[in-house]
């Protein structure tokens, strides 16, 4: 693609931006980027950048703008998947990138996410995320205002969106 | 417009619920207007799913397999020294007259028999011979003085008996 002398400076930009859009797409959809599913989300992403490249100002950094058009293309197939009749329940995209991971090390994964929380943030979000017990049950079980069983559940959440992952 | 601050409650109300925030409105178009928060949800709901398909630390640890297996084999021991108590063994003579491993003996082929004894110790040597219908006893022994002390006993059918 680079080398062929019919390509646009648009084409070339777009073709060193790939593997780090693959990247992205990837961790949008929550799988490797290996994944078939980042691989098809990547190529969608292409080609409607491609297909709207006329909006594209040549002076603006492309980076950005792809990364908008891949947010926009996991959206759209995410609101897709939706709508459509569930026949099949299981979904690949669906299945964590860490799946196959071994047992141990999945272990130390959660360990190390957990360590930034404080033990009562801890406890509420594995209660919450990993027994799947109700805010009630939880503010019942730790004698707490279910608004206070929120609050933990919320400020573990946000340390955990701040946690850079591994790409 | 909604806030950042709006952006987070929403995804924590969709999450609370057990919801996917990307399936809720206000969610994706703030994602939409700010691309950078996208990678924080991304990275938030993987490590949700990585939480909730991971070991459980909060759960009890597992009983281990042997536990179920012990509890068996000890039932079974203890249903086996039950039985033993109440049903005490036979002795190998009840045994051999419940369940003969050899036919019994036809005692019209016997013509005769003896059984011989004999006991030695330091102060003397003891034989005792029984056969059918006489029991005799040989008592060997060396006397204090040095002199041979020397006895038979006989019974029999006769109830005879003669000292030496």
């Amino acid at each position: 693609m680079v080398d062929d002398p019919g390509e646009s400076p648009l084409d070339v930009r777009m073709s060193a931006e790939i593997p780090r859009l693959r990247a992205y797409v990837a961790r949008l959809l929550g799988v490797r980027t290996t994944s078939p599913d980042a691989e098809d989300a990547l190529q969608e992403v292409l080609a409607r950048a491609w297909r709207y490249r006329a909006s594209f100002e040549e002076q603006r950094a492309l980076g950005p703008w792809l990364r908008s058009t891949a947010l926009r293309v996991v959206l759209d197939r995410r609101a897709a998947r939706d709508r459509a009749p569930r026949a099949i329940e299981f979904d690949p995209a669906e299945v964590p990138a860490r799946a196959s991971v071994d047992a141990q090390s999945q272990r130390e994964q959660v360990e190390s996410m957990l360590v930034p929380l404080s033990p009562i943030e801890r406890e509420v979000l594995l209660r919450f995320h990993q027994r799947e017990e109700s805010v009630a049950e939880i503010a019942s079980l730790l004698a707490l205002p279910e608004g206070t069983v929120k609050s933990h559940l919320s400020r573990a959440r946000h340390k955990l969106a701040q946690r850079k992952e591994p790409s | 417009m909604i806030s950042r601050s709006d952006f987070w409650s929403a995804v924590d109300a969709e999450l609370d619920a057990r919801r996917d925030p990307l399936a809720h409105e206000h969610v994706r178009a703030w994602l939409l207007e700010h691309p950078e928060d996208a990678l924080a949800l991304a990275d938030l709901r993987a490590s949700l799913r990585t939480l909730e398909s991971a070991d459980n630390p909060l759960r009890a640890p597992r009983r281990s397999r042997l536990v179920p297996v012990a509890a068996a084999a000890a039932l079974l021991a203890l249903a086996a020294l039950g039985a033993r108590l109440a049903f005490p063994a036979r002795s190998a003579l009840e045994d051999l007259e419940l369940h003969p491993v050899v036919a019994a003996p036809q005692l019209g082929s016997v013509q005769s028999w003896q059984l011989v004894s004999t006991s030695e110790t330091p102060s003397g040597t003891q034989i005792v011979r029984a056969s059918e219908g006489r029991l005799a006893v040989e008592n060997d022994f060396s006397a204090a003085g040095g002199e041979l002390a020397k006895a038979s006993v006989i019974a029999s059918n006769e109830e005879s008996w003669s000292p030496q």
